[in-house]
């Protein structure tokens, strides 16, 4: 009774997967829009020669990393601001939820009108400002547009880390403070030896699940720079549907998906291995 | 920072710590704000604003949705769209989670370890090969090959999340009711799957909204602005108008808020589950 | 009701077999205990006579019916889990009626006899209830009241005391005995702790690593425990057991002590020789078929004094009905009633 629900599910989730492979094994085009069936590493060879695709990696990476770093900055700031509120705190944490709840789509539309040049709140507030030059180009110029595209997918994503920075600074016991300013510990100390080791681990969780939800991005960079930024995902995008070779994109998807499942496994890794010692002690 | 509850924290600890607080919920919040009041000021307005606070509050821009765009079209495919593919995930990942929750066989392991996986590879590396098998099938251009498309986003995680909830129920349940009569699937039936429901319901809310928020599929599997979803219409509002702040903001409004009502209604389970099963 | 005859059973999970060729008689009506330590297969086997878990090899027959492959719902077992297993989302109400609702019971039916179960097991008042509601005793009785309704050919019971704290354990280790004792359906009782064995079962199975190694009423096994392993499970505080060389005089032992035999035996070589606490008296010392031991403890618990004292690096339980005027540190010598003590060789009991 079980196989039919399992042959769907290798249907649905291994089908394109196994389109990916051997598109990118192929020489499919616009103008050629079927698999040949011949089999070729043509473009395996011109990814590894492809200056501009391991720009998109290098840039994919310093993406996630800003996104990473932000996420949890900010995530664990506002998780050690609320820990502790009694009065309104539903409505603290629904202020820190709500970014979240905004579709990628929102946000970049949001932002895209707030980075606006001319016109956007952003330089509006800078011209307001003495000695400041009020004209930045938030989403041309090419040293601010990654940090400025990191900043929305911050806003966006940061909420993530908030609740589950909340969940695990709620789940280490107030004795622990307790006896740690029994002890004399001051406030940093106790939070560099009471509250960071006790969330270590879900630090690390949120990690790398920020990391793959960086190296996915795609909604935010894609409207916010039309495609001109190209990280791996939007280059992908591009093959297909700007230079419609979509063997290419077959090929740079191909990649993604590789650097996905490393992620993926260190993820694993670490909440089955947790998963194990709670489960021993 | 974290001063513990035995300490009492002098006056001006709890000011900074107010300061602080409020400071960074406007930051975050402003961006939501100012979305609101573009969305009310009349078309054009945005361009002198002067204040932050609004002034000359106007619903024109909503309405402008509906007479000049097909707003309300989009919102019905998206409606179509969001539920036909969560309420198949959702089926199709309650089978194949109770499959991998309950029968053990060989490189069920691995079968988990490649649906997380395929969670978590980028929409648009499927995309692609999607799109060439969706040529040779006749499925582009059709609200059926967006729906099958999104299945292939949801059902991953439909799967990973609904596993994650059989397995929390105890198997000696089915144990009981099948000495009490039933069959596996009756057990199934008459105790695990009401069991599970709630889970169920947050099983479909994520794949709805999932759905709901993704343009990349009906955006390019689909031609006709009237097969568009209104994630897909939204995204164009940019390409077309720039500078037309008032009514790219409105239409963000009324796109971003059945999904905040859904999210806030979850909240609290997404709180309390988020870190036996969470991924967002 | 009837008999369950299990005949070779074997289990293997995989390539590993836990039940290794069991055969175990259960009577008609009797309340039937396996006792052993974790891991030792008893839940494995009630499982398998549940219908939960696969038959490998071997036979499973209730009354006359071979079961082996019949699907649970078929076997007519009633069975009470460790954690009740009760259905969250019913009531106290249909989940003891939740049996007869599966069989297709007239409703008016099932509202009669969960009354009438619900009485024998004092839950009336508490119908309209949702598990979560109940305290630990009374979800057990819940679990109870849901095996009893639709009158099952058997009963089984995985450790069904053991989330329960210890006043309530005895208390429903009684209450399960009266039941039984009302209703005589044939039961196998699976736990780990043998105090429950002893007190409630007609006939005990002790078992260890899938092989059963004795069954029989349970003074019988107290009395005569048929290997060391038996002898030192069964009985609280258990066994004293010295191993030693068996010579005509009796059992010499490393330090050159002579534990006392009741009559010669043909066997030598090493030998255990075991004495249940309660057999051993405090004599002067160097009274003959006397060791010498140092007190660590001494428990009173009122009826009786428990003495633990240890010889030559080995812990020795003597119990007391007077109580010995001795204090931790004290050295004393205690003499073995001889005519209680039992020996084991390799193979087993020696007489």
């Amino acid at each position: 009774m079980m196989t039919p629900p399992l042959m769907l599910l290798a249907l649905v989730v291994g089908l394109p997967v196994l389109e990916a492979v051997m598109l990118s094994f192929d020489r499919v085009v616009l103008t050629r829009p079927k698999l040949a069936g011949d089999f070729t590493f043509h473009n395996y060879a011109r990814l590894v020669g492809d200056a501009d695709a391991w720009m998109a990696v290098l840039r994919s990476c310093l993406y996630m990393c800003g996104t990473v770093f932000g996420s949890i900055v900010l995530g664990l700031s506002a998780a050690l601001l609320t820990r502790r509120i009694v009065r309104f705190r539903g409505l603290w944490r629904s202020i820190f939820i709500l970014p979240w709840t905004m579709p990628a789509i929102v946000a970049a539309m949001v932002w895209g009108v707030m980075y606006d040049a001319n016109f956007g709140i952003l330089n509006q507030l800078l011209r307001m400002l003495p000695f400041v030059d009020g004209n930045v180009e938030w989403l041309l110029d090419k040293s601010i547009i990654l940090p400025a595209l990191i900043v929305v997918q911050v806003w966006n994503e940061f909420p993530v880390a908030y609740i589950f920075f909340l969940a695990a600074l709620h789940s280490i016991p107030d004795e622990l403070y307790e006896a740690a300013s029994v002890d004399g510990a001051s406030p940093f100390q106790q939070f560099l030896f009471v509250t960071l080791p006790q969330i270590r681990f879900v630090l690390s969780v949120i990690v790398v699940l920020l990391l793959i939800f960086g190296f996915r991005a795609f909604p935010v960079i894609f409207l916010l720079t039309g495609g001109r930024t190209e990280t791996l995902t939007v280059a992908t995008f591009n093959a297909a549907f700007r230079s419609y070779d979509f063997s290419y994109a077959a090929t740079l998807g191909v990649l993604a998906i590789c650097v996905s499942m490393v992620l993926v496994l260190i993820y694993l890794q670490l909440t089955l291995r947790n998963g194990k010692a709670e489960a021993a002690s | 920072m974290s001063a513990g509850p035995a300490m009492r924290r002098s006056a001006a600890a709890r000011t900074l710590h107010m300061v602080a607080l409020t400071g960074l919920a406007i930051v975050v919040a402003f961006p939501v704000y100012w979305m609101i009041v573009l969305a009310m000021t009349p078309l054009g307005f945005s361009r002198q604003i002067t204040s932050i606070l609004p002034s000359d509050l106007t619903f024109d821009n909503f309405a402008s949705l509906v007479v000049e765009r097909p707003m309300l079209r989009w919102l019905w495919n998206s409606t179509l769209v969001a539920t036909l593919s969560s309420g198949i995930s959702m089926l199709i990942g309650l089978s194949c989670g109770y499959a991998l929750s309950r029968l053990r066989f060989r490189g069920s392991y691995v079968v988990l370890v490649l649906v997380l996986a395929s969670q978590m590879v980028p929409s648009t590396s499927i995309l692609v090969p999607l799109y060439t098998l969706f040529m040779d099938l006749g499925l582009l251009n059709t609200i059926h090959g967006v729906v099958i498309g999104h299945i292939s986003l949801v059902l991953p995680l439909a799967i990973w999340m609904s596993k994650g909830f059989f397995d929390s129920l105890p198997e000696e349940l089915e144990g009981a009711a099948r000495l009490d009569g039933c069959s596996r699937l009756g057990a199934l039936w008459f105790v695990a799957i009401p069991l599970v429901s709630p889970g169920l319901a947050a099983i479909f809310v994520y794949g709805f909204v999932t759905s709901w928020n993704d343009f990349l599929f009906p955006r390019h599997f689909v031609q006709s602005e009237n097969l568009w979803t209104a994630a897909a219409g939204l995204t164009s509002f940019r390409g077309e108008y720039f500078t037309l702040f008032e009514p790219q903001m409105a239409a963000s409004i009324v796109f971003a808020f059945p999904v905040v009502v859904l999210f806030f209604f979850l909240q609290r389970r997404m709180v309390s589950g988020s870190l036996t099963g969470g991924v967002k | 009701m009837a008999p369950i005859k299990i005949t070779s059973l074997r289990k293997a999970f995989n390539a590993v077999e836990v039940v290794h060729g069991v055969d175990i008689t259960v009577e008609d009506g009797e309340f039937c205990v396996f006792v052993g330590p974790s891991g030792c297969g008893k839940s494995t086997i009630l499982r398998m006579v549940a219908g939960l878990e696969g038959v490998t090899s071997g036979e499973i027959r209730l009354g006359d019916r071979l079961i082996n492959d019949l699907p649970p719902k078929d076997r007519d077992i009633a069975m009470v889990f460790q954690n009740y297993a009760l259905y969250p989302h019913l009531t106290v109400e249909d989940n003891i009626g939740f049996p007869l609702r599966m069989r297709g019971v007239d409703r008016e039916v099932i509202r009669a006899e969960v009354r009438r179960v619900s009485e024998i097991i004092g839950l009336q008042d508490l119908l309209a209830r949702h598990p979560r509601q109940l305290s630990g005793g009374q979800r057990q009785r819940v679990a109870m009241g849901r095996a009893i309704v639709r009158n099952p050919q058997a009963f089984l019971f995985d450790e069904p005391l053991s989330n329960l704290d210890a006043q309530l354990r005895v208390q429903m280790r009684t209450q399960i005995r009266e039941l039984h004792q009302r209703i005589r359906t044939t039961t196998i009782y699976v736990t780990h702790d043998q105090v429950e064995a002893m007190t409630m079962a007609d006939r005990i199975v002790v078992l260890k690593d899938g092989h059963v190694e004795q069954s029989g009423p349970p003074l019988e096994i107290y009395d005569r425990p048929a290997n060391a392993f038996v002898a030192r499970f069964i009985g609280s505080p258990s066994m004293n057991l010295f191993t030693g060389a068996l010579t005509e005089q009796g059992v010499r032992l490393d330090d050159g002590a002579v534990l006392p035999l009741p009559k010669r035996y043909g066997a030598t070589g090493t030998a255990q020789y075991g004495v249940r606490p309660e057999h051993l008296e405090i004599v002067e010392i160097g009274t003959p078929g006397s060791f010498e031991a140092e007190v660590a403890v001494v428990e009173p618990t009122g009826a009786e004094t428990m003495i633990f004292a240890r010889r030559n690096g080995q812990d020795v339980t003597a119990t007391f009905r007077m109580r010995p005027a001795v204090k931790p540190g004290d050295r004393v010598a205690l003499k073995p009633d001889v005519d209680t003590i039992h020996l084991f060789g390799e193979t087993g009991r020696l007489d």
